[in-house]
């Protein structure tokens, strides 16, 4: 897979996914727990639109 | 603004005691006599200040601790960004440094002129080296000014200027000499900050937080950089990669919403 790329399927990209881990092994407040699940969230929905940097276009429909 | 309050109270209870014993005192020694209303008088003020200072402290206390809670959440989320460029990209943890700039409004008094500027609220940087440049960020100024001004991730590479700018000839320089560096290079600094900066950094990379609700505001920059060490001009720089720049990302998303939630 290549490095930072953002996956099609609205799930966090290696490095997201590497970096979240990690942060959620700190000891950190409960409130910044919800808000990295918040964040988490945020970022699958945003990394869903995307197909390596450009915008999925509604109406495409890839060849087959 | 507790701390403060707390602080005058405190100041006019000691000055409040030091004019009580003097009375009694007074009027102990027969020079003074005081009508009855006023010793219940003092006994009623001594009382309030007792409760609105206790209260204060125990506000401040709960205040502060609420805070240093709220900075280590941000400190753990630079600690966890440091690791992971340490451990990917194999570099030495202890020259990596993050830090969070958030604008500010300060007044100019020579002129009464208000201007903004970036005042650094968080720093994260494991060995505590290299020390605060103790510049006064504004835009266009530096990696986080170029950042803020063009709102948008910046990077910058300073292992060429370092060895275009040896110590020997940053002291040389004169305003005339520095006036001919290219604008790139410079910065937007000044010969003095020129000075401080140059030799210190071997990359550094800046990326704004948003608050994604508000319609994109921009809130503060993160800054990472790695200090310049020996050796630095046969090592690759690592802190341009895609790799980089979605975990510097991650972290400025992570603190929007931790401040936006706030």
């Amino acid at each position: 897979m290549l490095e930072g790329v953002a996956m099609t399927n609205g799930e966090l990209t290696p490095a997201q996914d590497e970096y979240f881990r990690m942060l959620e092994r700190m000891d950190i407040s409960e409130k910044f727990r919800r808000n990295i699940e918040i964040t988490k969230d945020e970022l699958r929905a945003e990394n869903a639109t995307l197909v390596r940097g450009v915008s999925r276009v509604q109406g495409f429909q890839p060849n087959d | 603004m507790w701390g403060k309050v707390t602080f005058w109270l405190r100041l006019g209870a000691v000055v409040f005691v030091a004019l009580v014993g003097i009375g009694a005192f007074m009027r102990q020694a027969g020079y003074v006599s005081f009508h009855p209303v006023f010793e219940s008088w003092v006994w009623g003020v001594g009382l309030v200040v007792l409760a609105v200072d206790n209260a204060g402290t125990l506000a401040v206390r709960g205040v502060h601790a609420q805070r240093l809670k709220r900075e280590k959440d941000i400190e753990s989320a630079l600690m966890s960004m440091l690791i992971i460029l340490a451990k990917s990209k194999k570099l030495r943890f202890e020259e990596l440094g993050a830090s969070v700039y958030v604008p500010k409004r300060r007044r100019d008094w020579s002129n009464g002129k208000a201007h903004r500027h970036l005042k650094r609220i968080h720093r994260f940087r494991p060995a505590g080296f290299p020390p605060k440049s103790g510049i006064a960020w504004h835009s266009g100024a530096g990696t986080v000014g170029d950042c803020w001004r063009d709102k948008k991730t910046t990077y910058w590479d300073g292992t060429a200027i370092a060895r275009s700018y040896p110590s020997e000839k940053l002291a040389n320089l004169t305003d005339e000499s520095f006036n001919k560096i290219s604008t790139r290079t410079r910065q937007g600094f000044s010969l003095e900050q020129f000075r401080n900066v140059t030799g210190k950094y071997c990359e550094i990379i800046a990326s704004p937080i948003w608050d994604e609700s508000k319609d994109r505001t921009l809130l503060a920059v993160l800054t990472v950089d790695r200090a310049l060490t020996e050796g630095d001009d046969n090592r690759m720089l690592h802190l341009n990669s895609a790799m980089t720049r979605e975990t510097v990302q991650s972290v400025c998303r992570v603190i929007g919403t931790q401040w936006r939630q706030s």
